[in-house]
């Protein structure tokens, strides 16, 4: 592994140990919001 | 659209007396203890019983309920919040623990009920699709399991070849 590459996981790894960290109410409104997007992808033609 | 309202409606469809009890799994299950987890449903595994009078025996009660309450339902899904919602009983003794060892967490002022982080993680074992195994994993690099807690379960539900498959699979390279 690259020393660029391991430098990339170890920001991914970061990112999401700080979202885990946060509030579960914060949380599931980001669900909320996924599954919004998720259902205004859908509905384009 | 709000899992917070599909946990209060879960909350009133229990002290309505539908269900004895519910807890979340799954996906939503999984983001209270890691980060937000995409997904498209909300997995309530419900007390399944026969004793009369407590428990149902089954789901056309809770469709019922539902519908009475202006719900529509989509295939297997009630839609609550603009969330399809899946109930489910629990299919091995294995969720049936988890259900009985659930937790409490609050939500903004709304208590929801959830599996614990262990029984996730057990569950995603026993379960082993791929996307099970990505699932134990984080919980393991996320460092949010009680390891005594895992390992008692892992034994309990006859999950130590699973585990040490598990082990031998994805965490041995780690050094």
């Amino acid at each position: 592994m690259t020393a660029s590459l391991k430098k990339i996981l170890e920001s991914k790894r970061a990112l999401r140990r700080e979202l885990a960290s946060r509030p579960i109410a914060e949380k599931l409104r980001m669900l909320d919001a996924m599954r919004e997007r998720e259902l205004a992808i859908r509905k384009k033609p | 659209m709000s899992i917070r309202e599909v946990i209060a409606t879960l909350n009133q469809m229990e002290a309505d007396g539908v269900i004895d009890r519910y807890a979340i799994g799954g996906a939503v299950g999984a983001t209270f203890y890691l980060e937000p987890l995409a997904t498209l449903d909300v997995d309530v595994f419900i007390a399944f019983g026969t004793e009369p009078g407590k428990r149902i025996a089954s789901l056309k009660p809770i469709f019922d309920y539902f519908l009475a309450h202006g719900c529509s339902m989509q295939g297997e899904y009630v839609m609550i919040a603009g969330w399809p919602v899946q109930f489910l009983p629990p299919a091995t003794p294995l969720v049936e623990e988890a259900l009985a060892d659930e937790i409490v967490v609050d939500v903004d002022g709304v208590p929801a009920r959830v599996f614990s982080a262990e029984h996730l993680a057990a569950i995603a074992l026993q379960t082993a699709r791929a996307k099970d195994k990505a699932r134990l994993l984080q919980f393991i690099e996320a460092g949010v399991l009680d390891a005594a807690r895992f390992q008692e379960i892992v034994q309990r539900h006859g999950l130590v070849d699973a585990w040490t498959k598990f082990e031998r699979q994805f965490l041995s390279d780690k050094s």
